[in-house]
């Protein structure tokens, strides 16, 4: 008989569970709360900060420091972007958009529905940078297997793969000082995104680069040999958030302006599902968070701060449109003062029974005004919530039932158990709206 | 020779016995997973005004809603791991969402064969963590 927890049981338990996180919570809570003035004051009050010079990047020694850039700035106070970026100089203009998507995200002369997948990574971590410790490597030194992987990914029908950059920082892809203050990127990780735009290019696939993760909140370590860096001290440190936003931000966006490739890049995912690293509440009515208790947490106006300092940053170097992958339509308001070009939602079976997608809309929230992208959905489907009564979906209903609400795009999560029908079949019905 | 108990002995009787009684069951071995990991069920109930958060979950009965897959052979890493399945799914339905994906998380390493992970991810959103770094 399986073992079903009796009141008294469960009682006792969930007090201890609850004094645990509240001592945690409480403990980020004070350790911050200093920070959190300096932060909102200082958002963008160094403005026009000199520009990453190849001479701070500490990994950038070597012969291969041919593609340091030719300092670009970092316009940490810019205004709100426009919603319609357009990513590449040869695009044609709008005009000539034969087959416009009624909700899409406009790049690259066209407005078009986000169709396809998240890679999202071959080697958490590693893709971008590579892991020689651990004998991973990077898209520049196995080009083959990412090759294969972007190949199927279009002859199944996807047009966009969503591939996480920074889901962690470790490896070789950033270089920090004694300090944990990051310095630069490396030359590995200069050529792995040229060499990402370079697969993609010749694989008619665009990309949306998400740049961070809620991962990289879990704690620094030192893992064989290989230390990761948390995200924690660079977020409500403003010193150390700015030394990233010029050292690592913007040189990877810069990377990309930099490449003939450049405008296979058409979005940008400042973060993906920051809000499992929040405690509290934000300031726009939203729920209160619901925060990972494995992971470091800040304020909201702490990852506010980071995520505009962000946004300014790719807006800096990059004409592609910028996003924040939200964990859920719960938190809709949380990223509403955050510069963006489009929303970015993701939906899972814990939304379904309270945030049903049918019902709870962007607009029912106030999410208006920008394409909105369900940036990832399992591929597996909606399980039944039986309480409800609400029926199971599948994946390809789901993505049929998003196109019929206005969404501007959906990326199923992922490419090791997509499902390559469904992708191909979606793409057939929408052949010209799905392809940049 | 019957068992007396005068009023004393009686009131002392009704005190103890309750209190012995739940300190077993809290503190026995109930909850635990055969690999000795324990993994809260959270019993919150949430103020019912929330209509729309995920917090506002009813208190109620904890049956499964996501279906487990149906599958040829259990194996251990299954059986040991069906009970912790249940219990991040019942934290879900509480609202302890953020909760259920690090038990999620853990549930990955400490069961990477189960068939019940793919419905975790697809309730959860938590995805499974990369293999460990060689030693």
């Amino acid at each position: 008989m399986p073992y079903r927890p009796s009141f008294a049981h469960v009682s006792l338990r969930g007090i201890g569970l609850s004094i645990a996180m509240a001592t945690m919570v409480a403990g980020c809570s004070s350790a911050s709360e200093g920070d959190i003035a300096v932060a909102a004051g200082a958002g963008g009050a160094d403005g026009g900060s000199e520009a990453p010079k190849g001479a701070t990047c500490e990994l950038c020694g070597d012969a291969s420091t041919t593609t340091t850039p030719t300092a670009p700035t970092t316009p940490v106070d810019e205004p709100d972007a426009s919603p319609s970026r357009d990513a590449s100089p040869d695009a044609p203009p709008a005009s000539q958009d034969v087959c416009p998507a009624p909700h899409g995200v406009h790049a690259v002369g066209k407005t078009r529905y986000m169709h396809g997948v998240n890679l999202a990574w071959k080697n958490f971590g590693a893709d971008f940078g590579g892991i020689p410790q651990w004998g991973q490597k990077s898209v520049s030194q196995d080009p083959e297997a990412f090759t294969a992987w972007m190949r199927t990914m279009k002859t199944s029908g996807a047009n966009v793969v969503r591939w996480w950059v920074f889901p962690e920082m470790k490896g070789d892809g950033v270089a920090f000082d004694a300090f944990g203050v990051p310095t630069g990127i490396s030359a590995t990780l200069r050529a792995d995104i040229q060499k990402a735009l370079e697969l993609a290019n010749a694989n008619d696939l665009r990309i949306v680069f998400t740049l961070y993760s809620f991962d990289g909140f879990r704690p620094t370590r030192t893992e064989s040999a290989v230390v990761t860096h948390g995200l924690h001290d660079l977020v409500v440190d403003p010193a150390k958030r700015d030394a990233l936003m010029t050292n690592v931000v913007s040189q990877v966006a810069f990377e990309v302006k930099n490449s003939p490739n450049r405008d296979r890049v058409v979005g940008w995912d400042l973060i993906n599902e920051p809000e499992w690293a929040i405690s509290g509440s934000d300031a726009y009515g939203d729920p209160q968070f619901d925060p990972m208790p494995d992971l470091q947490s800040v304020t909201h106006p702490q990852m506010e701060a980071f995520l505009k300092a962000m946004s300014a940053a790719v807006h800096g170097q990059s004409s592609a449109a910028v996003s924040v992958g939200s964990a859920g339509i719960k938190w809709a308001k949380a990223w509403s003062q955050v510069p963006q070009d489009f929303y970015q939602l993701h939906y899972y079976g814990w939304l379904y029974e309270y945030f049903n997608y049918k019902t709870v809309t962007p607009a029912s929230v106030g999410l208006v005004g920008k394409p909105v992208v369900m940036g990832e959905f399992p591929w597996a489907g909606l399980p039944a919530v039986a309480s409800r009564s609400y029926p199971a979906v599948s994946a390809s209903q789901f993505m049929k039932d998003l196109w019929d609400a206005g969404y501007a795009g959906a990326l199923g999560w992922d490419y090791s158990d997509w499902s390559p029908d469904t992708v191909k079949s979606f793409a057939a019905s929408h052949p010209c709206e799905t392809h940049y | 020779m019957p068992l007396r108990l005068d009023a004393k002995h009686a009131w002392l009787l009704m005190l103890v016995v309750p209190c012995v009684a739940v300190v077993l069951f809290a503190f026995g071995e109930h909850g635990e997973t055969r690999a000795g990991a324990v993994i809260d069920v959270p019993a919150v109930v949430a103020p019912a005004s929330e209509s729309r958060s995920a917090a506002s979950a009813p208190a109620r009965a904890l049956p499964p809603t996501v279906a487990v897959v149906p599958r040829a052979a259990v194996t251990e890493d299954d059986a040991a791991g069906e009970t912790d399945a249940t219990a991040i799914e019942a934290m879900v339905r509480a609202g302890h969402v953020g909760a259920a994906r690090t038990a999620t998380y853990e549930f990955f390493k400490r069961y990477p064969s189960s068939a019940r992970g793919a419905a975790l991810e697809a309730l959860t959103g938590m995805h499974r963590p990369p293999p460990p770094p060689p030693s």
